[in-house]
């Protein structure tokens, strides 16, 4: 089996939102999406900091679909369209999406977003990978960790692009891969396990 | 202006420690439709190409880039693969390209303002009308003050590659002093000659071998971004980074230890710790003594030093200059003798009598000199506890240790030479310079200690620019600058008080400005020219340069946007008005190829074709070790020897460095009733200075705010997400405030620049301190404007 996946060092993390617009460009997001958005830890503003200054700490979180083997998204989507692919990626099928939301509603990590409006993209024209399907007003979108990308060998443009090599990526079930070495790791978390949705996406510090 | 913040708002969430509360989402939605997207489906392959430059090199890091084209449009840009995987970088920045070259800010065609400056109000003309107005105007102010009454300058943003002609055909100005970005540099080149005083000596990818990195005002994860990976490999094998930023900054959160010191007490944070390192005998007294001058004799009355001084000459000039023979004090002989007399003994301390005349060594001067600076009075000056300077000095003087310092935060004080010479002082003091591990000086972006000599563009004997003998700061309070043409918004970003450039671009007779972006500037210029993005060419090549171990080649991604030009066509546009175009280049590859006409061995071989052939970079010949041989202990300094003692600066009373406060930031000043809040201003990761302040993408993810303590704001009345408005008596501009326990009280923190458009059509540098430290006009790179060294305060606009 293979279970593809990224692990992030929160430690090597350093917000510089890299991650983000490659993310926005390699998938064609349009204008005000985001599907891999970077928060700092229990703040409103990015670049805030947890306790009273001088007493400070900051984490920051890249955030974007967790791509959980138990996956609340898949499991209320009424038709089907949100379903987990032969790598253990979280995916969308677009034609079948139906623009409900229940997965929207039910995902903890916040890490979908909606058409709600024809997209917009105000250099007038698609960027991204021509391999990246379109989306339209209706539809959901989110990480698709880099499929046209990873379904032919390169890693996610996200890992490809961060500047502190923060992100690595890999397939869990191969135990010998870097991906594997890191997630054995002690620091070695999930975001929300109680939950319960099996997140491949881990984080170490 | 709206209170309201738009763009990517992002809920408040804790992921990491507790399960975080559902609901109230922060995801963006899709923003209002419009304009109208292309409805083209994206298709693989279709009409695609690849196309290579480098970008951005005005932040240093100079990215190797490759791009993606398809049906003619900029479709991605990556990561240029590189075998040195240090090299093979990309950040935000460089991506938002995609859609900033695009964007709304950018100048799509000549323009003459046709309204009051600052209306905005301007009228489409033809490039030959630019062209004709410009050469005009260029002559008539020529003509009328003489050649050097016309200043042209360029930012690195608004530039191509190919180096600058039209000064120098024309005879204008085109330079003088920075008066940014050069104050720790400062005081600290004369300690070391021949060093330029500002970039190590050595390279970031020696910090695993340093025990400690004192991170001096430098928000590196931020301001060298594609560099963070040198600070986090070497944390990885064990240096500890030591932080100080009165702001919690990106950097301060990802160092070991932060210190908070008051801002513009950099100096006083190190002499507590000089003082401490003598006290406590922490110093490296074999290393004093071999490799310093501190054992050298000085008038104990009036500092100077006791020399023989004899006429000679400079081996590399030619130049007439004083050649000195120090002395020492020999315990062995009890006499004075030159230093370096075989067999003697020098005192490193003590007071001795020569010639009836008293004479200290001058490191007894150095501990009478930092009597004053007591663990108590540096906890009291830079607010911090006393056992924190303690713990800093004892971990930097055990070593090896480096002082890495940034040019922001205390470069932009009035003190800040005084800075830069404490590096010198304790990096000699403790014996941190001159060895594996060790140094001072700017490393954020300094990787490579390679450098080309690349060709140039021959021009006829004695075309030279005229000399600048002024910095910016200086010109815009005099009238010996008639005209001006600025590549790049040089108005708002080299020059404090914008009030006064103001009324220094008013009394100009014909001021132009070529630019990508709607910069703050604009509207405020006669004429307007709309340059290329680093993305576009009219030609194959549009620049050739070395950087970052590699020559790399601006080529061709995408033709010329819109109506723009490039630099290099702009310049010989006007010169061909001016009967001067047959003094260019033909075309961008006659100047590449004059470029890469060379006899330096790093670059055999290298063609403009094979730099095509190699997607924009090739790697210097024999650069594969980018760790530099140890500085070692041989130096170009009167002595020979590390020099923290400067004998030059003895009438202002900074021979070795004393503490002087701040210029207007100081915590006691009477203006402090009106204006209690220090601004620091800091360049961030979402931008160049001004650059890339339209670019949608990067607004998505930040916006342009000043920050307080929630402390201060609560005192004030004021809450997040209020529209505010920052003043004192020099100006005012209006913003939106966001409060963060990561800002230090009594202070506020903004990102610097970002375009007048994006701040309610006011201009940041309205508030920003203009006032000169004399001291500067005798230090090698001149006076230094105190930009951060301001006071403010805030309140709600309308208020």
């Amino acid at each position: 089996m293979t279970k593809l996946a990224i692990g992030i060092d929160l430690h090597r993390c350093i917000g510089c939102n890299t991650c983000a617009l490659a993310c926005k460009m390699q998938n064609n997001v349009p204008d005000g999406m985001l599907w891999n958005r970077v928060l700092t830890e229990n703040c409103e503003l990015f670049d805030g900091a947890e306790g009273t200054y001088p007493h400070l700490t900051r984490t920051y979180v890249p955030l974007a679909c967790q791509h959980c083997s138990n996956a609340a998204c898949q499991r209320v989507c009424p038709t089907g369209a949100t379903y987990t692919d032969e790598k253990g990626r979280v995916q969308i099928d677009y034609q079948k999406c139906i623009g409900c939301r229940m997965c929207m509603a039910a995902c903890p990590y916040n890490a979908r977003v909606f058409n709600w409006n024809d997209p917009v993209r105000s250099t007038g024209a698609n960027w991204g990978d021509g391999r990246v399907p379109t989306r339209e007003k209706g539809m959901m979108e989110k990480c698709t960790l880099c499929k046209e990308r990873t379904d032919t060998g390169d890693e996610p443009m996200c890992v490809h692009c961060c500047p502190t090599d923060a992100r690595v990526f890999g397939d869990l079930d191969d135990p010998d891969s870097e991906i594997s070495q890191l997630e054995r790791s002690e620091s070695a978390q999930r975001l929300l396990e109680s939950k319960g949705t099996r997140p491949a996406v881990f984080y170490v510090s | 202006m709206e209170n309201a913040m738009k763009g990517t708002a992002l809920s408040r969430r804790s992921f990491l420690k507790t399960a975080g509360a559902l609901g109230a989402l922060g995801a963006a939605g899709a923003i209002g439709a419009n304009l109208a997207a292309g409805p083209a489906e994206a298709q693989s392959g279709a009409g695609e190409a690849k196309g290579y430059t480098y970008h951005n090199e005005h932040c240093l890091c100079n990215c190797m880039l490759e791009c993606t084209v398809r049906d003619g449009r900029l479709a991605m840009v990556q990561p240029r693969p590189n075998e040195d995987h240090r090299f093979q970088n990309i950040c935000l920045k460089g991506i938002s390209e995609v859609e900033n070259i695009y964007g709304e800010a950018r100048l799509q065609r000549p323009m003459k303002r046709t309204g009051e400056r600052g209306s905005g109000q301007f009228e489409a003309i033809s490039w030959d009308e630019a062209f004709q107005t410009i050469a005009e105007n260029f002559k008539a102010i020529q003509d009328k003050y003489g050649k050097e009454a016309l200043w042209i300058q360029f930012s690195t943003e608004a530039s191509q590659r190919f180096p600058p002609l039209l000064a120098s055909v024309l005879g204008a100005q085109a330079g003088g002093m920075n008066g940014y970005d050069m104050g720790q540099g400062n005081g600290q080149i004369m300690a070391f000659s021949p060093w330029i005083g500002m970039f190590a000596q050595n390279t970031i990818w020696e910090w695993p071998e340093a025990a400690v990195v004192i991170l001096a005002n430098t928000n590196l994860v931020e301001t060298s971004l594609t560099w963070s990976r040198g600070m986090l490999d070497a944390q990885k094998a064990g240096t500890k980074f030591i932080c100080l930023d009165p702001r919690f900054s990106p950097t301060a959160g990802k160092a070991d230890q932060w210190v908070n010191l008051r801002a513009g007490t950099d100096p006083a944070f190190f002499l507590g710790m000089t003082k401490y390192i003598l006290d406590q005998d922490l110093f490296d007294r074999e290393h004093v003594t071999a490799h310093t001058s501190f054992p050298l004799l000085i008038d104990s009355e009036t500092g100077a030093c006791l020399a023989d001084v004899t006429p000679g000459t400079n081996p590399e000039t030619g130049e007439p200059v004083e050649l000195k023979t120090f002395y020492v004090w020999d315990e062995a002989t009890g006499a004075a003798v030159p230093q370096g007399t075989e067999g003697a003994t020098p005192a490193l301390e003590g007071e001795f009598t020569v010639n009836g005349k008293r004479y200290v060594t001058q490191f007894t001067r150095l501990r009478e000199d930092m009597e004053p600076y007591t663990l108590d009075w540096t906890a009291e000056t830079c607010d911090i506890p006393a056992s924190l300077v303690a713990d800093v000095a004892t971990q930097y003087a055990k070593g090896p240790s480096i002082i890495d310092n940034g040019v922001g935060g205390i470069d932009k004080f009035g003190n800040n030479d005084v800075a830069g010479h404490c590096y010198a002082l304790i990096a000699s003091l403790t014996g941190n310079y001159g060895k594996r591990g060790t140094g001072c000086g700017i490393y954020g972006y300094h990787v490579t200690p390679y450098e080309a000599h690349l060709g140039g563009w021959a021009l006829p004997e004695g075309m030279a620019p005229a000399p600048s003998p002024q910095g910016f700061y200086d010109m815009v309070k005099g009238n010996s600058v008639h005209g001006a043409m600025f590549f790049g918004d040089i108005p708002t970003q080299k020059a404090a008080n914008w009030n006064k450039t103001l009324e220094w671009l008013d009394s100009l007779d014909f001021v132009c400005l070529a630019d990508i972006y709607h910069s703050s500037v604009t509207d405020f210029v006669d004429l307007v020219l709309p340059v290329c993005s680093k993305f576009e060419c009219a030609d194959s090549v549009g620049g050739i340069k070395c950087a970052n171990a590699h020559i790399l080649a601006n080529l061709k991604v995408l033709d010329p946007l819109f109506e723009s030009k490039s630099d290099f066509y702009i310049e010989k546009g006007i010169a061909e008005v001016m009967g001067l175009g047959n003094l260019f280049p033909a075309n961008g590859e006659e100047y590449a190829r004059a470029i890469l006409t060379t006899d330096d061995p790093q670059v055999a071989g290298f063609t403009l074709e094979k730099l095509q052939e190699a997607g924009g970079a090739l790697r210097l010949i024999g650069s594969e070790d980018l760790i530099v041989p140890e500085v070692g202990f041989n130096y170009a300094t009167a002595s020979g020897k590390q020099e923290p003692y400067y004998e030059a600066l003895l009438e202002f009373g900074q021979a070795f460095p004393a503490w002087e406060s701040p210029c207007e930031a100081y915590p006691e000043n009477p203006l402090r009733e009106k204006y209690p809040l220090q601004f620091n201003q800091a360049r961030s990761r979402f931008r160049v200075h001004s650059a890339y302040s339209g670019a949608k993408w990067i607004q998505e993810v930040a916006e342009p705010h000043i920050e307080l303590n929630p402390a201060d704001a609560l005192a004030r009345g004021l809450a997040d997400g209020d529209a505010v408005e920052v003043f004192n008596d020099r100006g005012s501009f209006r913003t939106v405030l966001r409060l963060n326990e990561a800002v230090r009280p009594e202070s506020a923190f903004m990102a610097e620049s970002t375009y007048r458009q994006y701040l309610d059509d006011t201009i940041m540098q309205a508030v920003s301190n203009d006032q000169l430290n004399e001291r500067g006009y005798v230090l090698p790179f001149g006076p230094m404007i105190p930009f951060n060294d301001t006071l403010i305060e805030i309140k709600k606009v309308g208020e």
